[in-house]
């Protein structure tokens, strides 16, 4: 029998956890007593009088770890690139977040007119900066994360400053454990995968040591070419990557201006005789995908997930896709059975999902494309079988075989909608 | 020059030997002539060798020899010292060309030269154009109108590239980078679009070396000697700006090369053009080979800009030769 795989689709698992949670007797949250000191990366000591209520970040890393800490109501302000959960850019678009420019060019009095009780910013703000919004009495804490330890400190802190501290702990305990559970799994290989990271290629611009892809290339069990001929970022030629003959070769980019396979084809191009065009182990990560490696950010962990089934595909059971646009990989690929436009239904039933959380709508969108035939009936909670089901399938739903399937549970066990 | 080529074309992360480069030149000679060649190159060596090394080490060579040239003539046609090839705005127009192409995603490449390229060179020509236009009345060129257009156009098109700038956001980085200027782009089609251009150019130029002294004696002197001055402006102008645009479009703004070559020559070997321009050809060429090597191999495996070694390796020499002669030094 084939052990069960481990489904990628972990922020659904998250999620529907969280879903759970809200159903079983709520436990009254301990209301974490104000004020609190911490000290940021900038080594100020900061107190913080009363909980933050208006929040404003100043890199996407901040606010990715702001709505994973469940303050997205408190968020008052992002940068230009903040764009991670994509509930984000819905919330700019509706005005309920404003825009105060980039992480290293914030508009002060942007910032000041929102009226924040907390800023969170990273070092590049600039002193200046800092000292104005200081000067306004305005409370900021900086933040300079160096590694995925950095990353847990700063969570921490951010989660003390907000009185968040609780969901902290068990954010960065899931981290960590995510983290170990992929060290664990890939010791088992002899030869460690080399690997070498780009992000543009006019120059190639490629990644070495002390950055964030370089600590989640080493988790994941690889070995970055670079990793002790560069600190941090730098252009090399061509032959410098034939000489390293990597075994894979991953490309980053926040947005293409031209297609996928036009990269491809220029990698391909630039890189011909080494063992990762030879063997097609070229790997695009796009947008979401490559912001979740190179920001400071829970993200990491996706990161790092992602990275572990590019390197080793035998041991996740099967190969990555070439061209990654999402965070969550999934290896499951829609049976061979299945038409153009249920292929297509299963791909918008899992869009639908993972952004909107609305289990109902990607359930009819199933039945509908004839996906999903046997029709189930929502299971009441005082249903034994109910009971049954959150049992069985509560925490371990990832280990549901079919994205069909776990939809199906979804819905039979009432969870119309999962908060995203 | 020929020195400097072999050595860049040897020099590199990929271990190479004199004989691999030897074998790849005759093996593709072979193939070229339908010889059954058996020559034995590793496969990836062949590959550096023949798509990197060979157009990168060719096209510092064309670069360097155009720039040094171009600057070299303008400096004879502006009789100003610090007339440079990129003084008529030419390196302004190409890089409001190039940031075009980069943040418009443009796709008009031709002749197998990517979009950046393709655009620079528009943008370039037309700089050109606009600035030879305002200087120019009644059919004639004043020398003296074309550098203060020249020097304001370029004031100009800066400020829309800073603004282009602003609003690049992701594609900042590659601007950034082909202004630094380099080579390590450069593929093979570049040189077979680039290489007539530049060589027929510069012959024109080489044969028409007289008449930069001519040039630098006053108009009436030289109107007795039978020269039409304007004519002569004109085609220096037009055939010097005419590299220029060529090898900014293929390498980026590299700076000091066409400023300092040909006033070390001049230090070295005297002011008359007929051996000033060929030297300043094979000097500008053979440094700028020189720096690229420097640039690729000062620090591995992180590639330097070349503009960067041009200066910090040329400023000191040129120093130091200006030091040397500064009491016979004359224009």
């Amino acid at each position: 029998m084939r052990p069960p795989q481990k489904l990628p689709a972990l922020l659904f698992l998250l999620t529907l956890c969280l879903s759970i949670i809200q159903l079983a007797p709520i436990t009254s949250a301990i209301a974490q007593s104000f004020p609190v000191t911490i000290t940021d990366d900038a080594g100020r000591t900061i107190t913080i009088q009363s909980e933050p209520q208006r929040i404003v970040s100043l890199s996407p890393s901040l606010t990715e770890t702001l709505f994973a800490l469940g303050l997205g109501d408190k968020v008052v302000g992002v940068t230009q690139y903040c764009d991670y959960p994509p509930e984000v850019k819905t919330l700019v678009e509706q005005g309920k977040i404003t825009i105060i420019g980039g992480y290293t060019t914030p508009n002060v009095e942007i910032i000041i007119g929102l009226n924040p009780d907390l800023v969170l910013g990273h070092k590049l703000m600039g002193e200046d900066n800092l000292k104005a919004l200081e000067d306004a009495g305005i409370t900021v804490l900086v933040f300079e994360p160096e590694d995925i330890d950095g990353i847990y400190s700063q969570i921490e802190r951010i989660g003390k400053a907000t009185g968040k501290e609780e969901d902290a702990t068990s954010l960065i305990n899931a981290m960590k454990a995510r983290i170990d559970a992929v060290k664990q799994k890939v010791s088992v290989v002899s030869e460690k995968v080399r690997v070498v990271q780009m992000c543009w290629l006019e120059p190639i611009w490629v990644s070495g040591g002390k950055t964030f892809i370089n600590a989640a290339i080493e988790a994941a069990g690889g070995i970055n070419v670079f990793s002790d001929t560069i600190t941090g970022w730098a252009t090399v030629s061509p032959e410098t990557v034939i000489e390293a003959d990597p075994d894979v070769i991953i490309y980053t980019s926040m947005g293409l201006t031209v297609s996928p396979d036009e990269v491809k084809e220029k990698i391909r191009e630039l890189f011909g005789p080494t063992k990762a065009v030879q063997n097609d182990r070229v790997y695009l990560l796009i947008g979401d995908a490559a912001s979740m490696l190179e920001r400071s950010g829970p993200g990491i962990v996706d990161g790092i997930e992602t990275l572990a089934k590019i390197f080793y595909p035998s041991l996740y059971g099967g190969r990555a896709p070439t061209v990654i646009t999402e965070r969550v990989v999934s290896l499951i690929r829609p049976g061979a059975g299945y038409t153009q436009e249920q292929v297509k239904a299963i791909q918008e039933a899992k869009r639908i999902l993972t952004q909107e959380g609305d289990v109902e709508e990607a359930y009819t969108k199933l039945v509908e494309a004839g996906v999903i035939s046997i029709q189930i009936k929502s299971i009441a909670e005082s249903n034994p079988v109910y009971q049954k089901l959150i049992e069985l399938y509560g925490e371990n739903l990832e280990r549901y075989p079919t994205l069909e399937g776990r939809i199906q549970l979804l819905y039979a066990m009432g969870l119309f909608e999962i908060k995203v | 020059m020929v020195l400097a080529w072999i050595i860049s074309v040897r020099i590199g992360p990929l271990h190479t030997s004199y004989m691999d480069i030897f074998h790849v030149l005759l093996k593709k000679a072979f193939l070229w002539l339908n010889w059954n060649a058996t020559l034995e190159v590793e496969k990836t060596k062949e590959f550096v060798i023949w798509n990197f090394r060979f157009p990168r080490a060719s096209m510092s060579i064309l670069v360097g020899a155009a720039l040094a040239a171009s600057g070299c003539v303008f400096q004879a046609v502006f009789k100003n010292p610090l007339a440079d090839p990129y003084v008529i705005g030419v390196s302004s127009g190409a890089a409001l060309g190039a940031a075009i192409a980069i943040i418009l995603g443009l796709h008009i490449a031709f002749l197998g030269v990517n979009s950046i390229a393709s655009v620079a060179f528009i943008g370039a020509l037309v700089t050109i154009l606009v600035v030879y236009r305002l200087a120019s009345a009644e059919g004639r060129i004043s020398v003296t109108s074309l550098l203060l257009a020249g020097v304001i156009v370029s004031i100009f098109l800066s400020a829309v590239l800073s603004i282009l700038m602003v609003f690049s956001g992701w594609e900042l980085h590659v601007l950034i980078f082909w202004l630094m200027g380099g080579f390590s782009h450069v593929r093979w089609p570049y040189i077979t679009t680039a290489t007539p251009i530049i060589i027929s150019c510069l012959i024109c130029i080489l044969l028409l070396a007289r008449n930069l002294n001519l040039l630098l004696l006053s108009e009436e002197e030289a109107q007795y000697l039978g020269v039409d001055i304007f004519k002569m402006v004109k085609i220096f102008l037009v055939l010097g700006s005419f590299i220029t645009a060529v090898a900014v479009s293929c390498s980026g703004c590299i700076g000091f090369v066409g400023l300092v070559v040909p006033h070390m020559m001049r230090i070295l070997l005297g002011p008359d053009h007929r051996i000033l321009l060929p030297s300043s050809i094979l000097a500008g060429a053979s440094l700028l080979t020189f720096c690229d090597i420097v640039a690729r191999i000062a620090c591995p495996p992180i590639e330097l800009p070349v503009g960067v070694i041009t200066a910090l390796i040329g400023a000191p020499f040129f120093l130091y030769l200006l030091y040397r002669k500064r009491e016979v030094y004359t224009f």
